[in-house]
C-alpha cells in the first residue's frame, strides 16, 4: 500500500500488505470457502444458525471474535508471542472475513432481539475497524503534508502571535470594523472551542470594505489588517485540518473498543439464550 | 489650566514622563489615531468619550464608550475632583490631589494585564487538542445495559418454565388475559428478546410463551410437549415389526423444525425415506411393501385395495392394471355400459359429473348414491299399468308389503290382471282352467309373479345380487346382497381429485371402456408418470419427492411417550385440550 513516491517505502510499509498480504488472502480463502459450502448447503428449511453448517459458521465466528479481541489485550503487552506488526495484519483481515462467516451464520435472517444485536454490534465493531484501518493508510501522509513541517505548538504559537497582531492593527479602525475583527479573534477564555473561520472571512471582508471609503484608515492599514488576517485563517485553517485528522484517527477507537466489549456480552448471551431455549 | 495625563504601566509603578500627554482646553479620547488622548485598546471605543476641564472641576463626558466610577453602573458624565478616580475602559483615571508645577495631574493606569501571547498560544494548543471520552467507561455502560436488558431482564421476567409461578405474567392459562394485561405484555417482549427466527404461522399463536414447548433450561424440547397437542400422531411403523422407526423413542424435533420461517421446516427429502425403503426387509423383516428409490425411477406400480367382502369389508391388495382378483364390492355396473347410452353422451367431463360429485375437501368424490344418479333411469317400477307404484330403495324389507299393498288395493278394487280364459277352445273333457283367482288368492299370485320378475331381474336383481326365498321360508324373504363401494382404493397414498381438476377425467380413467374392474379403471403408474417425475424433477414433469403422495404418520398406530412419569411431559395444557376437559 505504500507509495512509489515516499523515499523510504520499505520502512514505512503498511501493515495491510505484511508478509505480500498473507493474511489477506487467507482470509479470502476462508470467505470463498464459506460462501462455496453456505451454496452447497441443502439444510431441511431456510438455512440458518441452527443447522450442522450454521453452527459451524458461529462456532467459528465465536473463535474468531474473541480472537480478535484478544488482540486488544495482546497490544498492549510488550513481549509476548508473535511479532505485533504480523498481529495487526491478521487482525484486519480476519476480522473482514468475520463479516462474510457471521452473515452465513445467521443466513440472512435478522430480528430486533440479542442475536439481531450482537450481529449489528460487531459490524459496528467491524465497521469502525475498517475505517480504522484506513485512517492509518491514509491520514498521516495528510497530516504530514498539512502540517508542512511545523509542529502543532508551533502552529498555535504563530496563530497567537497573528491574533494579537490582528488586534493591534484593527485599533487604528473605526468600531465596526474593529468589532469584526474582535469577534474573528475569540477572547481568550473562549479559546478552547475550535475558531470558526467563517468570522476571520467576514472581518476580511470588512476591512476590504474600508479600502475605498473616504476619510478611512490608510491603504497601507487597511492592507497590513488584511494580510494579517488571511494569514490567520490560513493557520487556523491548518490547524482545524489537522485536528480532524487526528479526531478521525483517535475517535473510531472510541466506537471499536466499547462496543467490542458490548459485542463480547452479547455474543455471550446469544450463546446461553439459544441453548438456554434449545 | 493645563491637564497632564500622565501613564504608567501597571498599578503602582511610575509613569513614564515620555508618553505625557497635555491638555489645554476640551480633548478627545478615544482609539482614534486622531484622537487627543489615544488609547490603544481594543475595549476603548474609537472615539470614546470627551475631557473638557470647567472651572476647577475636570469633566469626562462619554461619546461612544461609557465611563464608570468606583461603582459597576455606567454612567455618561463624571467629574474629577483632586483624589477622585474614575475607570474609562480597562484604564483608572485617577485625579491628583494636588497641582504639580500649575498643572491638574491625571493618572492613567491600565487595570486589565496586556494579552498574553503564550497564554493565548496555549488555549490554542488545548482548544486544538482531540480528547477521547472515556473508552472504559463507554465500554462498561454498553456492557452493562446490554447485560441488564438482554440477560438480568429476560431471565427474571421473561416467559420462563417458572414464569406462571414468579414471571409477570398472570397467573393460568387465560390468554385474553394474557394479551390485554400490560405486565404480560412485557413478558412477551421480553421473550421476544430471546427468540430465535420466525416461528410457524401454526404454532406462533403462542409463540411469546416459550415455556409452552422449552420445559427444562438447556434441554431439548421433548416430544412430550408436542403430543400435549398433537395427540394420536401415529408411528411410522408398526414398533413391534419395526423397532428402528419407533418414534416414541426419538424427538418430533428430528424432523420438525421451529423458528425457521413462516412454515414449520419439516424434513422430508427422498434420502431420509429411500435410506429405509430402498431395501426394507433388513429394517423389517416381515414386511410386504416393496422396495423403492424414486418415483421417477424405481417405483413399483400401485396396489389397489379391491372389497373381498362387502361386509367385513376385507379387502385385497392387487396392482393396478392386472385383471385378477375380481372386485367383491356386491354390486354389477359398468361404466362401458353406461357411458354407452344416449343420455350420458356428452362432451368431456360432463358425462362423468352426471353422478360424480366432488365431495367437500377435494379429495374424494362423494358416494354414488341412487336417489340423486340412477332413480333417473333406474324407476323401479313393477306394474306397468300403474308406473306410479315404486319399489322403495335401501329397504328391501319394505319391498313385500308395497307390492302387497299394491295388488290388495288392486284386488279391493276388483281388478283384474290375468287374460280371460276362454272356454271354447277347450277340449272336450279336458278340465277346465281354474277360475281366475280373486281375492287373497289373487294379492298372493300377483305379489309373488312381481317380486319375482322385479327383484330378481328388472329392478333390483339388475344391480345387486339377490337369492330367492329357501323353500320354507316366507315367499318375501327375498335378499339382496351387501353392497360396499370405498370412496379410496389406493389407500397407502394421499390423492386430491380436486388438485387435479385442470385435468379432464377421461386422462387418467379409461371408463367408456371399463367393463367393471376396478384394477382397469384406475391409472397406473406410467399415468402418474406423465406429469410428475422423482425428487429430482424432470423438464415439464413436477419435481415429486415420496412426500407428495405418501403421509409419515400412521393414524392407526398412536405414539405413546416412553415414560409418561417423565416430569418434562407435565406442562402447559393445549387450549383446546382445556376445553374438553371442562
Amino acid at each position: 500500500m505504500s507509495s512509489a513516491g515516499q523515499p523510504s517505502a520499505s520502512m514505512h510499509r503498511s501493515f495491510l500488505s505484511f508478509r505480500g498480504g498473507l493474511y489477506g488472502k487467507l482470509a479470502a480463502a476462508i470467505s470463498t470457502l464459506a460462501i462455496l459450502l453456505y451454496w452447497l448447503d441443502r439444510p431441511d428449511g431456510p438455512p440458518n444458525g441452527g443447522t450442522l453448517l450454521g453452527y459451524t459458521y458461529g462456532t467459528i465466528g465465536l473463535g474468531l471474535i474473541v480472537w480478535l479481541a484478544w488482540f486488544g489485550i495482546r497490544r498492549r503487552r510488550y513481549g509476548g508471542t508473535g511479532n505485533l506488526e504480523n498481529l495487526l495484519s491478521a487482525h484486519v483481515y480476519f476480522g473482514t472475513a468475520l463479516v462474510v462467516v457471521a452473515t452465513l451464520h445467521t443466513g440472512f435472517h435478522l430480528h430486533w432481539n440479542v442475536h439481531g444485536l450482537a450481529y449489528v454490534l460487531m459490524v459496528a465493531v467491524i465497521g469502525s475497524g475498517i475505517f480504522g484501518a484506513y485512517a492509518f493508510w491514509r491520514i498521516p501522509k495528510l497530516m504530514t503534508a498539512n502540517r508542512a513541517g511545523e509542529t502543532l505548538g508551533k502552529l498555535s504559537a504563530t496563530l497567537a502571535s497573528l491574533d494579537l497582531r490582528c488586534q493591534n492593527l484593527a485599533l487604528s479602525f473605526p468600531d465596526e470594523i474593529a468589532g469584526a475583527v474582535a469577534r474573528c479573534l475569540a477572547p481568550p477564555q473562549a479559546r478552547r472551542a475550535v475558531p470558526d473561520r467563517r468570522l476571520t472571512l467576514c472581518a476580511i471582508a470588512r476591512v476590504e470594505q474600508q479600502l475605498g471609503q473616504l476619510g478611512s484608515a490608510s491603504p497601507a492599514d487597511v492592507l497590513a489588517l488584511v494580510q494579517a488576517l488571511t494569514r490567520r485563517l490560513a493557520v487556523l485553517d491548518r490547524l482545524v485540518r489537522d485536528r480532524r485528522y487526528r479526531a478521525l484517527m483517535l475517535l473510531w477507537r472510541a466506537v471499536h473498543v466499547p462496543v467490542t466489549l458490548g459485542l463480547l456480552v452479547a455474543l455471550a448471551i446469544h450463546v446461553f439464550a439459544v441453548f438456554y431455549n434449545w | 489650566m493645563t491637564t497632564r495625563f500622565r501613564f504608567a504601566a501597571r498599578p503602582g509603578a511610575a509613569p513614564d514622563p515620555r508618553q505625557d500627554v497635555l491638555a489645554e482646553g476640551a480633548m478627545r479620547i478615544g482609539r482614534a489615531p486622531a484622537s487627543g488622548l489615544r488609547l490603544p485598546s481594543p475595549d476603548i471605543r474609537f472615539e470614546h468619550a470627551v475631557f473638557r476641564p470647567a472651572g476647577g472641576k475636570l469633566v469626562l463626558e462619554a461619546i461612544g464608550g461609557a465611563l464608570s466610577g468606583d461603582g459597576p453602573a455606567a454612567s455618561r458624565r463624571a467629574e474629577l475632583a483632586p483624589g477622585d478616580t474614575v475607570r474609562v475602559g480597562p484604564y483608572l483615571f485617577s485625579r491628583a490631589a494636588d497641582a504639580a508645577h500649575g498643572d491638574e495631574v491625571v493618572l492613567i493606569t491600565p487595570v486589565v494585564a496586556p494579552p498574553d501571547e503564550s497564554a493565548i498560544a496555549a488555549a490554542y494548543r488545548a482548544a486544538f487538542d482531540v480528547r477521547l471520552p472515556n473508552v472504559r467507561l463507554l465500554a462498561f455502560a454498553l456492557s452493562c445495559v446490554i447485560a441488564i436488558l438482554f440477560l438480568a431482564l429476560p431471565l427474571g421476567f421473561g416467559p420462563g418454565p417458572d414464569a406462571r409461578s414468579g414471571g409477570l405474567a398472570p397467573q393460568g392459562n387465560d390468554r385474553s388475559l394474557a394479551e390485554t394485561h400490560p405486565a404480560a405484555a412485557a413478558t412477551t417482549f421480553l421473550g421476544a428478546l430471546w427468540t430465535v427466527g420466525t416461528m410457524s404461522t401454526v404454532h406462533g399463536a403462542f409463540g411469546d410463551d416459550c415455556a409452552f414447548c422449552h420445559r427444562q433450561p438447556f434441554a431439548h424440547v421433548p416430544s412430550s410437549a408436542c403430543l400435549a397437542c398433537h395427540r394420536g400422531t401415529g408411528q411410522h411403523a408398526d414398533p413391534v415389526r419395526a423397532p428402528g422407526a419407533d418414534l416414541a423413542s426419538q424427538r418430533c424435533e428430528t424432523c420438525h423444525r421451529e423458528h425457521k420461517g413462516l412454515k414449520l421446516a419439516t424434513r422430508d427429502t427422498e434420502a431420509d425415506c429411500v435410506r429405509c425403503h430402498r431395501d426394507l426387509k433388513t429394517v423389517a423383516p416381515d414386511t410386504r411393501l416393496r422396495a423403492v428409490r424414486d418415483f421417477g425411477i424405481d417405483h413399483p406400480q400401485f396396489a389397489a385395495s379391491l372389497v373381498q367382502d362387502a361386509v367385513l369389508r376385507t379387502t385385497l391388495r392387487a396392482d393396478v392394471g392386472t385383471r385378477e382378483p375380481p372386485d367383491k364390492s356386491g354390486l354389477r355396473f359398468t361404466h362401458a355400459k353406461h357411458l354407452a347410452l344416449d343420455k350420458l353422451r356428452k362432451p368431456g367431463d360432463a358425462a362423468c359429473a352426471t353422478c360424480h360429485t366432488l365431495a367437500p375437501g377435494g379429495v374424494t368424490f362423494k358416494p354414488v348414491g341412487f336417489d340423486a344418479a340412477c332413480a333417473n333411469c333406474h324407476t323401479l317400477q313393477f306394474e306397468p299399468l300403474h308406473p306410479e307404484w315404486r319399489l322403495p330403495h335401501g329397504h328391501p324389507e319394505e319391498v313385500g308389503s308395497r307390492i302387497a299393498g299394491y295388488y290388495a288395493r288392486a284386488a279391493l278394487a276388483g281388478e283384474t290382471f290375468a287374460a280371460p280364459s276362454s272356454d271354447l277352445f277347450a277340449k272336450p273333457g279336458a278340465p277346465l282352467p281354474p277360475p281366475s283367482p280373486s281375492g287373497l288368492a289373487l294379492v298372493s299370485a300377483e305379489t309373488a309373479a312381481a317380486m319375482m320378475s322385479s327383484i330378481a331381474r328388472s329392478a333390483c336383481g339388475q344391480c345387486h345380487s339377490v337369492s330367492q326365498p329357501a323353500a320354507g321360508d316366507k315367499p318375501d324373504a327375498w335378499k339382496v346382497a351387501p353392497v360396499f363401494v370405498p370412496d379410496r382404493y389406493l389407500l397407502r397414498a394421499t390423492f386430491s381429485h380436486a388438485s387435479h381438476a385442470t385435468t379432464p377425467c377421461a386422462a387418467c380413467h379409461a371408463a367408456r371402456d371399463s367393463d367393471g374392474g376396478v384394477l382397469a379403471l384406475l391409472p397406473g403408474i406410467l399415468t402418474c408418470r406423465q406429469c410428475h417425475a422423482g425428487e429430482a424433477g424432470a423438464p415439464q414433469r413436477v419435481a415429486s419427492p415420496c412426500a407428495t403422495c405418501h403421509v409419515f404418520h400412521d393414524k392407526t398406530l398412536p405414539i405413546v411417550p416412553p415414560n409418561p412419569a417423565d416430569p418434562t411431559v407435565s406442562g402447559p395444557v393445549h387450549p383446546v385440550a382445556r376445553l374438553e376437559t371442562k
